[in-house]
C-alpha cells in the first residue's frame, strides 16, 4: 500500500529518528538519483560512488531539512552538488566519460535474446547522453529525473531562463538526431 | 503545426528515455545506504560528526581480539570459529561495508584509493550476482575469498590474522586529498565571505549571502559562531 504521507513529512519524520520513514523516501527516490547521476557521469563506478555520497549527506543532514525546502529539490541540489564536484575534480572533462562507456566490456552475448534489443537501445541513448555537453545534458536529466522547472534549473545552474530553454533546445535537438531515424525514415 | 510535431518528437524522446535509460543502484548498495540509515536514526545524531569513529572502534575491537587469541593459543591448535573467515553473515558485512564506505564530508571521496575501489567493486558484483539467487544472502568479505585461516600452518595463520586485521584497518583510514579546485561558489569560500562582511557590519548582506548557501548547499554545515552573531545582530536590530 502506498504511504499517504508526503516526502516532506517523511523527512522530517525521519529526522526525528523514525528509519521506516526514511524506507518509504529511499524507495521512493532511489531510481531517479541513481537514473540522475548514471545519466549524468556515464559510468557506473562512479555513479556508485556518487549515489552512495548523495544518500550519505542526505542522512547526514536530516536535522537541516525544514517543511517547505521541498524533499525533490533539495536532494538532486545535494546529488547535483555531487556531481558538480565529480567534474571538477576531473576537471570537466566529458569526453573521459564517453571514452570510459567505449571500452566497456559487452557482455550482450550473454544476455536473453529479448532482451538484445532493449539493451542496445540502452546504450544508445547512453552514448547520446555521453555526447552532451554536461550543462545541456545535466540540465536534460534534471528536467527529466527531478522534474525541475526551466525556473528552478536556471536558479540552480545561476544563469537565465532562456539560457537553460536554449540548452534543453539543442540538447533534446542532439538527442533526437542521434536516437531517432532520419526524416527519410520516418517518411518525410 | 511545428509546435505540435515538435512535443509529440519530445514526448517520443522522453518514452524512449524513460524506457532505455532505467538502471537501478545494486542491492549491495541499496543495503549500505538503508544500514547508514538505520544507525544514524538510532544513533539519533548526524553521521557525518564522527565518520570514522565506527572503524575505528572496529579494528581496535579486531587488533585486541587477534592480540588476545595469540597470546593465550596453546602451539598447533586451532583458532577459534569467531576468527574464522565467515562466508556469509548480516553482521560483519554490513560492518565491511561501512568501513569501505567513503567518509561522509571529504572531496576525496572520488579520489580513493585503487585498491579499495577495486575491494568495492568486487563486493558489489558479488552481491549483485548474490541477489539474484537471494536478496538476503549479503557478499562475501575479501578475507573470505582466501582458504580457510584453520587449514594453515600456525605461522601463517599469524600472519592471516593480522592481514585481515590490516585489511580493515586500510578500510577505515581512506587518505584524504587536498581540494584540487576552489572557486568563488565554494562553501568554504562563502564561509568566509560572511564572516568579512559580519566583521565589516554588513549583517543585512551576511544574511542574504547564509541564505544563498543555506540553499546552494543544504547539506553543509555553517559554524555556530556565524548563526550565533547573525542571532544575536537581529535582537540588535537590522542594519
Amino acid at each position: 500500500m502506498t504511504d499517504p504521507r508526503t516526502d516532506d513529512d517523511l523527512m522530517l519524520a525521519f529526522g526525528a529518528g523514525a528509519s521506516d520513514a526514511f524506507e518509504v523516501l529511499y524507495e521512493r527516490y532511489r531510481k531517479p538519483l541513481y537514473r540522475y547521476l548514471y545519466h549524468a557521469v556515464g559510468d557506473k563506478t562512479a555513479a556508485d560512488d556518487l549515489y552512495q555520497d548523495a544518500w550519505s549527506r542526505i542522512i547526514a543532514s536530516r536535522e537541516k531539512f525544514r517543511r517547505g525546502n521541498g524533499f525533490k529539490r533539495w536532494a538532486f541540489r545535494i546529488a547535483h552538488n555531487r556531481l558538480v564536484d565529480h567534474w571538477r575534480v576531473l576537471g570537466r572533462r566529458p569526453g573521459m566519460d564517453a571514452e570510459a562507456l567505449e571500452t566497456a566490456p559487452d557482455d550482450a552475448g550473454r544476455v536473453p535474446e529479448e532482451m538484445l534489443y532493449r539493451d542496445q537501445q540502452a546504450e544508445r541513448l547512453h552514448a547520446a547522453l555521453m555526447q552532451l555537453p554536461i550543462e545541456q545534458r545535466d540540465a536534460f536529466l534534471l528536467q527529466q529525473e527531478a522534474g525541475l522547472s526551466l525556473a528552478d534549473i536556471a536558479e540552480r545552474e545561476r544563469v537565465g531562463k532562456e539560457t537553460i530553454k536554449s540548452r534543453l533546445r539543442y540538447a533534446v535537438g542532439k538527442l533526437k538526431a542521434i536516437l531517432e531515424p532520419g526524416p527519410e525514415a520516418a517518411g518525410k | 503545426m511545428t509546435e505540435q510535431r515538435n512535443d509529440k518528437h519530445d514526448a517520443a524522446l522522453e518514452a524512449l528515455y524513460r524506457e532505455a535509460g532505467d538502471v537501478e543502484p545494486d542491492a549491495g548498495l541499496d543495503r549500505i545506504i538503508r544500514v547508514r540509515a538505520d544507525e544514524s536514526s538510532r544513533s539519533g545524531r548526524s553521521s557525518n560528526r564522527l565518520p570514522w569513529l565506527g572503524g575505528l572502534v572496529t579494528a581496535s575491537v579486531a587488533i585486541v581480539a587477534v592480540a588476545v587469541v595469540l597470546q593465550q593459543a596453546p602451539p598447533g591448535s586451532p583458532p577459534p570459529e569467531s576468527f574464522a573467515p565467515q562466508p556469509s553473515g548480516e553482521s560483519e558485512t554490513s560492518g565491511l561495508e561501512i568501513l569501505m564506505a567513503p567518509s561522509v564530508g571529504a572531496d576525496s571521496t572520488l579520489e580513493s584509493s585503487a585498491e579499495t575501489r577495486r575491494a568495492r567493486s568486487q563486493i558489489r558484483e558479488m552481491s549483485s550476482a548474490g541477489a539474484d539467487e537471494s536478496d538476503a544472502s549479503p557478499p562475501p568479505s575479501a578475507a573470505a575469498l582466501r582458504p580457510p585461516v584453520q587449514s594453515l600452518p600456525e605461522q601463517q595463520r599469524a600472519e592471516r590474522l593480522g592481514d585481515i586485521v590490516t585489511e580493515q584497518a586500510a578500510n577505515v583510514a581512506e587518505p584524504v586529498a587536498p581540494k584540487l579546485h576552489a572557486t568563488a561558489a565554494d562553501p568554504d569560500t562563502v564561509l568566509a565571505r560572511i564572516k568579512a562582511l559580519l566583521e565589516d557590519g554588513e549583517i543585512q548582506r551576511a544574511r542574504e549571502v547564509l541564505e544563498g548557501l543555506k540553499r546552494e548547499y543544504p547539506e553543509h554545515d555553517i559554524p555556530e559562531e556565524i548563526e550565533t552573531a547573525l542571532r544575536k545582530e537581529s535582537g540588535d536590530g537590522r542594519r
